[in-house]
């Protein structure tokens, strides 16, 4: 009797320790994107199949009865305004895809209105974590993330926002500007009044920290190579004692122009907003681009050598011209080539070519120091033409190209 | 009395000296070529559409020929530039022509890429042509355009103004010549 007991108590167990482990649906990255059939928000079945258009799918799993899950739609939103209408290079577009995993319709419309997701694709499985959508997926907890690119192959699970904003950047046309930033914390108005040795953070308006760093004995901080997409936050520790019970603290620009007073905020914090334009104000200006660049018709011998054509040495002296016309400018010469050979052939190519530019304005006067020899290789191609893809002759001379760019 | 005469021979060598001028375009007999104060070679290349849009037909209006490719990093860079240049000058008023207009001509290789670049770029102006042979394109090696971006600004009556302007240069051409 007691052990009937027991195995009725051990039943449950039993029968679900039944359910193979390996049924149980893992997904990775590099794993292909299984299709969604849900229901849409104008009621309708919809089925989606990876990969689809040629484009970038953000796939995001949630519940309007989980609030923590609710949290992102807010960034989900600002990422898809800002990336779903850039030219990218070889993909047709960056979309986003939200999943409701929840029966409550009426809380997920409500939801969609409150959040402003109208404009992209949302979609509810009703059925909860046992729809077969949700099952093929392998989510079991929400907030599931997952990035889905143009070969409908999964190439991040669970990512930050500035892991996708790194990843679509990656894809651009052109990727965004980076410039350093500098400016000078101060106790008051005046320039000698620099704060040392304080610490400050650089963080999006979404309060990720993207660079920290450290003021030097006259209160100079700078961030280096910040990608200028976003509104920024400048925040300063207030832990520190220099700062701790100060009323207000001063901040000058790049030019030292010294900014109104920075009072805490409802947080207790020192945080100083950069919107738009504003930012410029901040542009370290050590190594401004000069207007002048473009691309030139240089000729390699056969295209694989870095032996340049004679009729290209003209072109070379224009620039030999420009350089002697103009002794405060430096010179980046940047050879780029297609994806015929491999990539490490690609790169050791172009770096000769490069070289070989940069030896034949040196061997006509120009100070060496003056010209960086720059071989992308492969790195940059601009059309569909990388590696393994199929391409005309015409498609791969594009990729074939080298620049010249000044700096004053 | 003197400065009288002074005064006559300056006013009758202006009327002399625009008399002359006035003859000069009206016989329009600058030698063709490619390089300022030469009359610009024609260009007749495919648009889009493949229909052949010829130089020589903007006569009248102040042409800016944009030599670019989608290929071209650096020229993409300018074209938000050449846009504004576009936005500011296509409806103004001119002393002696009936506007300005923009030629563009793309060096690319094809033609997926070259229209796709014009609308990503949003460059709205017709004239845009390339017979899509890249760096060996008719007027590229007419004009002997081994670097882009490159462009030419010629005048009303196709005399070439000036080669590889900057935007400012071509700014500070263009608001002289306004009514």
């Amino acid at each position: 009797m007691k052990k009937l007991f027991y195995l009725i108590l051990l039943l449950p167990i039993l029968l679900h320790s039944q359910l193979p482990p390996d049924n149980k649906v893992e997904l990775k990255v590099g794993d292909k994107a299984p299709s969604l059939v849900l229901t849409g928000s104008d009621n309708s079945i919809q089925g989606i199949n990876f990969p689809l258009n040629e484009k970038v799918y953000l796939i995001h799993f949630w519940s309007s009865s989980y609030s923590l899950s609710k949290k992102f739609l807010p960034r989900l939103i600002n990422l898809y305004q800002r990336y779903n209408n850039l030219p990218y290079r070889n993909i047709e577009g960056f979309d986003v895809i939200t999943v409701a995993v929840q029966s409550d319709k009426i809380a997920w419309k409500q939801d969609i209105e409150q959040y402003n997701l109208s404009g992209i694709t949302n979609l509810i499985a009703q059925r909860g974590f046992n729809d077969a959508s949700v099952k093929n997926w392998g989510v079991y907890q929400l907030p599931t993330t997952f990035l889905v690119n143009e070969q409908g192959i999964i190439v991040m699970k669970n990512p930050t926002m500035l892991q996708i904003e790194n990843y679509l950047d990656e894809a651009r046309n052109f990727p965004p500007n980076r410039k350093d930033l500098r400016a000078r914390l101060m106790l008051s108005p005046n320039l000698s009044s620099g704060i040392p040795s304080h610490n400050v953070y650089l963080l999006n308006i979404f309060e990720d920290t993207l660079q920290k760093t450290k003021t030097n004995d006259r209160g100079v901080f700078n961030f280096s190579e910040i990608k200028l997409l976003n509104d920024f936050i400048f925040r300063f520790d207030t832990t520190q004692n220099q700062i701790r019970f100060a009323k207000e603290i001063y901040l000058a620009d790049a030019n030292d122009v010294v900014l109104p007073a920075i009072t805490k905020n409802s947080k207790n914090l020192f945080d100083f907003q950069i919107s738009g334009k504003d930012i410029q104000k901040f542009y370290a200006s050590e190594r401004k681009a000069n207007a002048i660049q473009f691309v030139s018709k240089i000729k390699f011998k056969n295209n694989t050598t870095a032996n340049i054509e004679p009729a290209s040495l003209k072109e070379l002296d224009k620039i030999v011209d420009i350089m002697n016309k103009q002794p405060d400018l430096t010179l980046e010469v940047i050879c780029h080539t297609d994806s015929k050979l491999d990539d490490d052939q690609s790169l050791k190519l172009t770096q000769e070519q490069a070289n070989a530019i940069k030896g034949y304005l040196v061997a006509k006067g120009v100070a060496s120091g003056r010209i960086t020899a720059i071989g992308k290789g492969e790195k940059e191609i601009i059309n569909k033409c990388k590696n393994k893809i199929p391409c005309s002759e015409a498609e791969h001379a594009e990729n074939r190209r080298t620049e010249f760019k000044f700096y004053k | 009395m003197n400065e009288m005469k002074k005064l006559k021979l300056f006013i009758i060598s202006i009327f002399v000296f625009n008399v002359l001028s006035f003859i000069n375009a009206q016989n329009n007999e600058s030698p063709v070529g490619i390089n300022p104060g030469y009359k610009a070679l024609d260009i007749a290349l495919p648009n889009v559409k493949d229909s052949i849009v010829k130089l020589s037909d903007l006569k009248g209006y102040y042409v800016l020929i944009d030599f670019w490719a989608s290929w071209c990093g650096p020229c993409r860079m300018k074209n938000p530039k050449i846009v504004e240049l576009y936005n500011t000058f296509k409806n103004a008023k001119f002393k002696d022509a009936k506007g300005f207009t923009i030629y563009s001509v793309s060096l690319d290789y094809s033609k997926e890429a070259w229209k796709k670049a014009i609308m990503v770029d949003n460059l709205k102006w017709p004239y845009h042509v390339s017979d899509l042979k890249g760096w060996n394109s008719s007027a590229a090696i007419n004009y002997q355009i081994n670097s882009i971006p490159n462009n030419l600004l010629i005048d009303p009556n196709g005399i070439i103004i000036g080669r590889s302007l900057t935007e400012t240069q071509i700014e500070r051409i263009l608001n002289s010549k306004k009514q």
